[in-house]
């Protein structure tokens, strides 16, 4: 074993090193690309129509009580906005597929996978429940990783949740940041 | 990505039908283009490739995506040609020839060697024919595993896989196993199993481990089960833990096992354990009995610091024996090129055993690309990742496809596409299987199933899926 604890304190200098990448450590999202999303959510946001469609009623969802709908608000891949009215209890996975938003949930929202991962606005982040051990096992394996990330089948709408943004992950490409042309 | 629709039709050929080339074929079809058309090519007569050949029996919920992939069957862009092998039924430059687009999705076929005497031994498994044969592979049905002989086991890698495999060996048949959709071959010898330890072996340290945090917990949590983990005692954690800050994922790993171990006491029962700095250099058969080992040897390594800050594991000259009757290896997958690769002018890095691309172009040693050509998935990554990798390199590999299209005209030159391959698949009266058929045979498996109390009894005769689904 103490062969073991020298592997463990190298490698731990590695983790040191390559911190940057890791959520505990970092006040703010790493990638350029997160960082462009996060600031369309908190600064750009006005600047952009609202188009609120009433929901779709199939998936799982309820129908809202009248007078107690609550706002979300989807910020797509490509940046265009989506906004939804929904009622209490609600997860996001199934308001984003119940609303044909390009989300996947390739376990069924069984906390089995990330592929639901979203970017939560800040301003809302401490309003939703602290992560549990198996969200945060699989949020650890996520692409692109913020600070406000989490994964949205756990995470129901509630009244304090109401107005709330979340941002789907861009892609990471390689091609386009390579010159061709020369 | 769906700003512009091209006037003229896109034909794409994927073959392959894992979930890399189903990910890959939904993204290309959310594009809306009423003029695409994607064929799916499989040598199989059943589709979904690892996601039923590798995803453990009692991980269901990650099957969940099979329901998913259904999707493209309820559009008629999209086609399935099950049990059609590209090489021999179909020439690979027939599709190139009828098609705008030829997306590689066919997956690792082989597996690393670790090259060491002893490896050929019976009792030595490969991991990809083991997890085949629970998971109903008809290509390993026949693979007799000598379970009932054998008290100890070592898995060679501590990937996912591995720790799949700790739970197949040592969970109960009868609670953990029988209603899942493991076959009913394994089922069987895993009931007359006298396997009692598992040692999860790997070349580098503890914080290396290729396990997913996930994996383990559940591992560990079947200590509810009477598996127990062996652990290591508490006071070699001590030292480092104070000193030194390590990532979260790490921080979590050491948790979890800090959590589980039992402080060194002798288990009794079934267990298994993990061990690190070790490489087998041998394995020993066991001269009584020709069908099992005696034990492996492994070299111990040490792990230092290079110039670089690097760590690098270097052996030393301490050689160790464990006792196990059986080994199964887990340390990866190796991608094939296809037999007309090279006169096609695709390359391949055999080293890696992937098509050398970016984000799934395929590039040329002088760093051109190759017109029309894409790879996804394991052939393009290596065999790592999960769905989620799938799923992120799908998208980024569909979003390629769609801006070189829009970016080169020549690639919505006329092609022939689906008519002209199921003209030539009649000709050569090729009985391809169509989603129909698969979910014939689909359906066949739930019933059989249903009798048994399990959610599925897989066919494991290719012959046999080929006869229900000629049925009416």
């Amino acid at each position: 074993m103490f062969a073991n604890l020298i592997a463990i304190r190298g490698q731990a200098t590695r983790s040191l090193k390559q911190c940057s990448s890791m959520r505990s450590v970092l006040p703010i999202p790493i990638r350029s690309n997160i960082v462009n999303v996060t600031n369309q959510l908190t600064c750009s946001q006005l600047s952009r129509s609202f188009q609120t469609s009433s929901i779709a009623l199939h998936g799982h969802l309820k129908k809202p009580v009248p007078g107690e709908e609550l706002r979300i608000t989807f910020i797509t891949k490509d940046g265009g906005q989506k906004t939804f009215e929904v009622a209490e209890g609600d997860n996001i996975l199934d308001i984003a597929q119940a609303n044909h938003v390009d989300m996947e949930g390739a376990c069924g929202g069984s906390c089995a996978c990330s592929t639901c991962h979203i970017i939560v606005d800040p301003e809302y982040y401490d309003s939703i429940p602290e992560p549990d051990d198996d969200e945060n096992d699989m949020l650890d394996l996520a692409f692109g990783l913020t600070e406000t990330s989490r994964l949205g089948c756990q995470v129901n709408m509630t009244k304090e949740l109401d107005g709330i943004r979340v941002a789907l992950p861009t892609m990471t490409r390689n091609l386009q940041s390579r010159d061709f042309n020369n | 990505m769906s700003s512009s629709s091209p006037t003229s039709a896109l034909k794409i050929a994927v073959i392959g039908s894992g979930p890399s080339a189903f990910y890959t074929s939904l993204d290309l079809l959310k594009t809306n283009n009423p003029q695409l058309e994607i064929d799916m090519f499989e040598r199989n007569p059943c589709p979904f490739g690892l996601v039923r050949f590798g995803v453990a029996p009692d991980h269901p919920e990650v099957k969940t995506c099979q329901q998913r992939f259904k999707d493209t069957s309820e559009d008629e862009r999209f086609k399935f040609f099950g049990n059609v092998n590209i090489g021999t039924d179909l020439k690979l430059q027939e599709l190139v020839e009828n098609y705008n687009i030829v997306v590689y999705a066919y997956g690792s076929g082989s597996e690393n060697k670790l090259g060491i005497p002893g490896e050929d031994h019976p009792a030595v498994i490969n991991s990809k024919d083991f997890v085949g044969w629970y998971n109903g592979d008809p290509a390993y049905k026949n693979l007799n595993v000598p379970l009932h002989k054998v008290k100890n086991v070592t898995i060679v890698g501590n990937g996912n896989v591995a720790i799949d495999i700790v739970r197949i060996l040592l969970a109960s048949p009868d609670s953990h196993w029988s209603k899942t959709d493991i076959t009913s071959e394994a089922l069987e010898t895993l009931k007359k199993s006298t396997v009692e330890n598992v040692c999860v072996s790997a070349r580098r340290g503890f914080l290396d481990s290729k396990f997913t945090n996930k994996e383990f917990k559940e591992l560990l949590e079947m200590e509810k089960e009477g598996i127990m983990f062996k652990g290591w005692s508490a006071d070699h954690f001590q030292t480092f833990a104070s000193k030194i800050k390590l990532g979260r994922i790490e921080k979590r790993r050491l948790q979890l096992a800090q959590k589980y171990s039992d402080g060194g006491q002798k288990v009794s029962g079934k267990s298994w354990e993990l061990e690190y700095l070790q490489t087998p250099v041998e394995f020993i058969g066991d001269t009584s009995d020709p069908i099992l080992l005696k034990e492996t040897v492994f070299q111990q390594n040490s792990a230092i610091m290079n110039n670089d800050n690097k760590i690098e594991i270097v052996p030393t000259e301490t050689l160790t024996c464990k006792k196990n009757e059986l080994v199964i290896l887990s340390i990866g997958y190796k991608g094939e090129p296809l037999q007309e690769f090279e006169n096609l002018g695709i390359p391949f890095d055999s080293k890696r055993g992937k098509i050398p691309n970016i984000d799934g172009k395929i590039m040329r040693e002088d760093g051109s690309f190759v017109t029309g050509a894409y790879c996804v998935g394991w052939i393009a990554n290596g065999s790592t990742g999960n769905i989620n990798s799938s799923v992120q390199s799908s998208a980024v590999v569909a979003a390629t496809i769609m801006d070189d299209v829009e970016a080169d005209g020549s690639l919505l030159d006329y092609k022939e596409g689906r008519n002209k391959i199921e003209q030539l698949l009649s000709e050569r009266n090729i009985k391809n299987i169509s989603w129909d058929d698969w979910l014939k045979i689909e359906q066949a498996e739930i019933k059989r199933g249903e009798a048994q109390g399990k959610i599925a009894d897989k066919i494991t005769d290719y012959e046999e899926m080929l006869d229900i689904a000629k049925r009416s």
